[in-house]
């Protein structure tokens, strides 16, 4: 099984060369709210840039600034430094004020063909849905327009049948954690979220459909496990170390409501809908993050969540500088004060440097909750 | 071999010091021992507890069960279970002080905020430890620029006159700017009360991350300064609980866990 999990997550460890292979263009974006079917549309593969590759921001803390968004600078970073020179583009969803910048400061000093902002509106109803719409038909045209291509309704229906494909394999994983003791560790589910996310759709549905069936042809473990069952979330996350750490000390982690998590897969794009309101639709109804002005609503999806997996506690990730999710911090942790939850914030860089002082407020978080 | 009473030692093994504790079944302290850890956190763990045996006249085949805290608690062998200096704080402050329910604990390097349920459990806590600004440390560079002794800060404090803003974030600036406050002839006094108060603005906005509900106890070097002590009961309101010996708390709370573990697995 081990190897079929690593065949799977070999997608995102090889995804630079494979996408160079590739004979078609490629599109990169940052934002799971990136309407991928409409790049995938229009015949490029949309890859995830995550700046993992460059976490220490050297140049472009002097393009931008260093107390900001360590997850940007370091995607930022990787385009200074030719990591996305392979790329006819990019596109940025305002989901924050530092990606606004990171789209200004992309357009005015590099090369890149195609550097495209989606305006993604804060609030949900029918207002801002319309908007939405409006925004997502403007992409269209502007792909249209900058490449010569021409995007119709059928090969967007096509991409959304691909992209719910790949959400129901992604869904049935993460149905076997809601297991006593679940098959796979969290770190190793985060690692093959982002491999669905390299745009390699069909190689990943197939490979992730082989190893679904060895997990669903084993007997789930029923024995008792006194382990604390808990769930992640926050800012952008990819620190596995911190996962394997919280496994190390006796947790099991059980989901994760990140983007490299349940929030990229949940649910599906209604097909019998005209395709790009089918789209504005799913991408705005699904937008829990702290960016959302209604933060009663991401509570709502959390605590569904710690139901239906039957959460003992919630880990709270920030990274540093990120506005949205540090305000947002004290409404969910009141929220779930209030349902006898325990909640640990951690506030995190762009990769887990100081593990041994988040390992003392882990530990300490645990020993709380076996008292 | 009913009535023998079992004896626990606890380590507190932290980046500036390392701290030890043993401790009778009956509740009764009977050594404890401070020295500095010198970046030899293995070595001074080993030599904390060979000076408690000594000074209580015990040998190891006397100790029923280690328990290790702090920073380098996962690095002595001699270790039965290590547990974290929250919750090891929390239990030295319940053994001293049970009616407690906030503890806030300044040490060399870090700074804690902790609530303790009525059971004395750690019900929430907040940590800083990536800023030396609210610490020890903090007091110890400033001590070392005015060239006055660290225990001697309280004493001087409480001669000031005219309370003088230190507005530097960070305590490597500050040092910079008490220095340039000593050129000018600035009074001694009012430079250290002035930095007391940099800290303990710094120490209420932590605890109020976890709500102050009284009694509250302090831990830690720091609560050896009567002028930090006085300033933060002024700021809170409060009047602050303070073992004898505030530094070994986390080590002595550590030997009380160990008496509870001993307690659980002898049923």
């Amino acid at each position: 099984m081990e190897d079929l999990i690593d065949t799977v997550i070999g997608l995102h460890k090889n995804r630079f060369d494979l996408l160079k292979k590739n004979k078609k263009p490629k599109i990169g974006w940052l934002s799971i709210c990136t309407p991928e079917e409409i790049i995938h549309a229009a015949g490029f593969l949309p890859y995830r840039i995550t700046g993992e590759t460059r976490p220490n921001a050297v140049k472009a803390g002097g393009y931008m600034h260093r107390n900001i968004c360590p997850y940007i600078l370091s995607c930022f970073e990787e385009a200074l430094t030719g990591v996305h020179d392979f790329s006819s583009g990019v596109i940025i969803v305002n989901a924050c004020d530092t990606r606004r910048r990171l789209c200004d400061v992309w357009k005015y000093f590099l090369k890149t063909n195609f550097v495209y902002m989606i305006d993604m509106p804060k609030a949900v109803n029918p207002h801002t849905k319309d908007y939405y719409k409006a925004q997502l038909c403007q992409l269209v045209k502007a792909i249209e327009r900058n490449y010569g291509k021409k995007i119709t309704d059928d090969s967007i229906r096509e991409a959304i049948s691909l992209y719910n494909e790949k959400r129901l394999l992604l869904q049935q994983l993460y149905e076997l954690r809601k297991q006593d003791n679940p098959p796979i560790s969290g770190a190793q589910v985060i690692n093959i979220v982002k491999a669905g996310m390299v745009g390699l759709n069909e190689e990943f549905n197939s490979r992730l459909s082989d190893l679904l069936d060895e997990l669903h042809s084993q007997k789930p473990d029923n024995s008792e496990s006194d382990k604390p069952r808990i769930l992640i979330c926050g800012s952008y996350f990819d620190h596995i170390e911190i996962i394997d750490m919280l496994e190390q000390i006796g947790a099991v982690v059980v989901c994760e409501d990140i983007s490299n998590g349940i929030k990229y897969f949940e649910g599906g794009v209604d097909i019998d809908k005209n395709p790009v309101t089918a789209l504005a639709d799913y991408y705005l109804d699904k937008a829990t993050c702290a960016r959302m002005t209604d933060s009663e609503k991401r509570f709502s999806h959390l605590w569904n969540l710690i139901t239906e997996y039957r959460v003992d506690s919630v880990i709270y990730f920030s990274l540093k500088f990120c506005d949205n999710n540090l305000i947002d911090f004290s409404y969910q942790k009141k929220r779930l004060d209030e349902n006898g939850i325990p909640v640990l914030f951690l506030e995190i860089e762009r990769v887990a440097t100081n593990i041994s002082q988040m390992k003392t407020r882990m530990q300490a978080f645990m020993e709380r909750q076996s008292a | 071999m009913a009535n023998e009473s079992r004896i626990t030692a606890g380590i507190d093994s932290g980046s500036l010091a390392t701290k030890g504790a043993l401790l009778g079944q009956a509740g009764n302290i009977l050594s404890h021992e401070i020295i500095l850890t010198g970046g030899k956190s293995r070595q001074s763990g080993e030599t904390v507890y060979r000076q408690l045996l000594d000074k209580a006249g015990l040998s190891e085949k006397n100790i029923d069960y280690v328990v290790t805290t702090g920073y380098g608690r996962e690095n002595l062998s001699f270790s039965n279970k290590n547990v974290t200096e929250i919750t090891c704080h929390a239990a030295g402050i319940y053994f001293l002080f049970p009616e407690v329910r906030t503890i806030l604990d300044i040490g060399g390097q870090d700074c804690k905020a902790i609530r303790v349920d009525p059971d004395g459990q750690v019900s929430d806590f907040v940590m800083n430890d990536k800023c030396a600004a609210g610490t020890g440390r903090f007091l110890e560079v400033i001590a070392k620029a005015l060239e006055v002794k660290l225990e001697d800060l309280g004493e001087i404090s409480r001669q000031t006159k005219n309370e003088i803003p230190i507005s530097s974030m960070c305590t490597v600036f500050a040092e910079t700017e008490v220095i340039s406050l000593v050129a000018n002839d600035t009074p001694i006094p009012d430079i250290v009360s002035g930095v007391h108060n940099a800290i303990t603005d710094r120490t209420v906005i932590l605890l109020n991350k976890v709500g102050v509900t009284e009694p509250v106890a302090m831990s830690g070097g720091v609560a050896l300064n009567s002028g930090m002590v006085a300033d933060l009961e002024k700021k809170l309101g409060v009047k602050l609980k303070i073992a004898e010996d505030p530094q070994i708390v986390g080590a002595l709370g550590a030997a009380v866990l160990g008496q509870k573990f001993l307690k659980k697995s002898k049923f």
